[in-house]
């Protein structure tokens, strides 16, 4: 059986998973910041399961349209969760706007509905990393660190900087005509099984 | 396709080695983090009990200190001026039921003593009534005339906390008593929601400069409010006085 094939199968069935943690786990993070991830996870598992039976039923040839609005979704919804425990005051306003700044160009200017939003997803990269960069110099600096494996916030992080870590470089060389959409996709899977790996634990801290 | 194939392979090597080193090196700064401030945290105990066994050694020197003086000033005194009339009372019951009279005050004030300036009185009856010993005892010395006020609901402060504040406090009265020739002190406890404001004032000849203050032990001092996270400041002017602020945040 093929390796990206294996992974892709994998990769759904871990976002499937957190999808169950943060259901299960909702009544212990529900009145914290970390509520917007139940239904950004819920919106991810109908996303991606429209896009197997769509793709499957051949009623779509690319998923590449679902990918890119759930991109500008999700970016959303981290945006607020950032804002929310990081205060990023107008700083939050300066990102939207140079990322929505970034989506309309891949939209208008280059007519890729079809193709993936690549500056929009380079700006989101970049804001998504330094948020994680910010939150973490910032617990470094808190009493709380000493138990920094029980706090949620820094599993979801963790996952988002490593995934976003891994997905900068391979967002850069797609379209250098390397074969790099095989690449992509295996790199994509196992980014996503760290990355929705760490949300599960970070769902399981809530509880602890 | 041969320099195709080994390109992809960089790029999925390279990004599986980025990926968990970063994560390693994130670990790593953490791990490290946590144990730093493990060790300043057992060190900052450590440092705080040595501080609180010093604390109470002071106290209780104090203690024999004023035990000395006023068994010497006051009691001492007392049955000095009895055993003179006494000895020229020649059988004269006036002079010895005035001589009766004076044991009779001294043996008061030995009761008083002995409750008063109990070296654990902090320990066991609490900061408040502590102060309001040592209020007491410059009353019976006639050292100086005082006035204690306590606004707000009293809220309960730690053990150790409240022998540093004690402490601290009565180090003022020490330096006020040796140093400053006053004449009155008031001291004031406010408690406001979670905080306690305490203010010492003194009608003292008052000091100038910062460098003066630490001579009776203003370092010192501020050293031990920091221990509890408390906030002290001295305000003095040469001949206006000195006043003590101390406020202290209460968990």
């Amino acid at each position: 059986m093929d390796l990206s094939y294996l992974l892709s199968k994998s990769f759904l069935i871990i976002q499937l998973l957190s999808c169950v943690a943060a259901i299960f786990y909702w009544k212990n993070y529900k009145n914290t910041h970390l509520w917007i991830f139940l239904p950004l996870l819920l919106y991810t598992a109908i996303n991606e399961v429209s896009i197997q039976v769509l793709m499957k039923f051949d009623v779509i040839t690319s998923p590449r349209i679902f990918y890119n609005v759930y991109s500008v979704i999700s970016f959303l919804a981290y945006l607020y969760w950032f804002d929310k425990i990081l205060n990023l005051k107008y700083w939050k306003w300066i990102v939207l706007v140079v990322f929505l700044t970034a989506t309309t160009y891949d939209l208008f200017q280059v007519q890729q509905v079809k193709q993936l939003f690549k500056v929009g997803l380079i700006t989101q990269a970049i804001a998504i990393l330094s948020f994680s960069v910010a939150y973490f110099s910032r617990l470094l600096n808190e009493d709380r660190v000493i138990h920094y494996w029980k706090i949620p916030e820094f599993w979801f992080i963790l996952g988002l900087l490593t995934f976003y870590i891994g997905f900068t470089p391979l967002l850069l060389m797609t379209g250098l005509e390397l074969g790099i959409n095989r690449v992509y996709a295996i790199s994509i899977n196992i980014l996503n099984l760290i990355l929705y790996g760490c949300y599960i634990i970070g769902f399981y801290v809530t509880a602890k | 396709m041969l320099q195709q194939n080994e390109e992809i392979l960089f790029v999925i090597f390279g990004i599986m080695v980025l990926v968990p080193i970063s994560m390693v090196i994130l670990f790593l700064v953490f791990n490290k983090r946590k144990n730093k401030l493990l060790r300043e945290q057992t060190e900052a105990k450590r440092r705080f009990e040595k501080e609180i066994a010093e604390t109470q050694v002071e106290i209780r020197e104090e203690t024999l200190r004023n035990i000395s003086w006023e068994l010497h000033d006051n009691i001492g005194q007392l049955i000095t001026l009895a055993k003179v009339y006494l000895q020229n009372s020649d059988n004269d019951p006036g002079k010895i039921n005035e001589s009766m009279e004076i044991i009779g005050n001294a043996l008061n004030e030995v009761r008083a003593l002995s409750r008063s300036i109990n070296p654990e009185s902090v320990r066991n009856m609490g900061l408040i009534e502590a102060i309001n010993n040592e209020m007491e005892r410059f009353k019976r010395m006639n050292f100086i005339k005082t006035d204690f006020q306590i606004k707000g609901e009293p809220l309960q402060i730690p053990n150790k906390e409240e022998i540093i504040v004690f402490r601290i406090i009565q180090e003022f009265f020490s330096n006020t008593i040796k140093h400053s020739r006053a004449t009155e002190m008031d001291i004031e406890f406010l408690y406001d929601k979670d905080t306690l404001y305490i203010s010492c004032r003194d009608n003292g000849i008052g000091f100038n400069h910062e460098k003066e203050f630490e001579g009776i032990g203003l370092k010192n001092m501020k050293n031990r409010a920091k221990l509890i996270n408390a906030k002290l400041e001295i305000a003095s002017k040469a001949g206006k006085g000195t006043e003590l602020y101390i406020k202290k945040k209460i968990k």
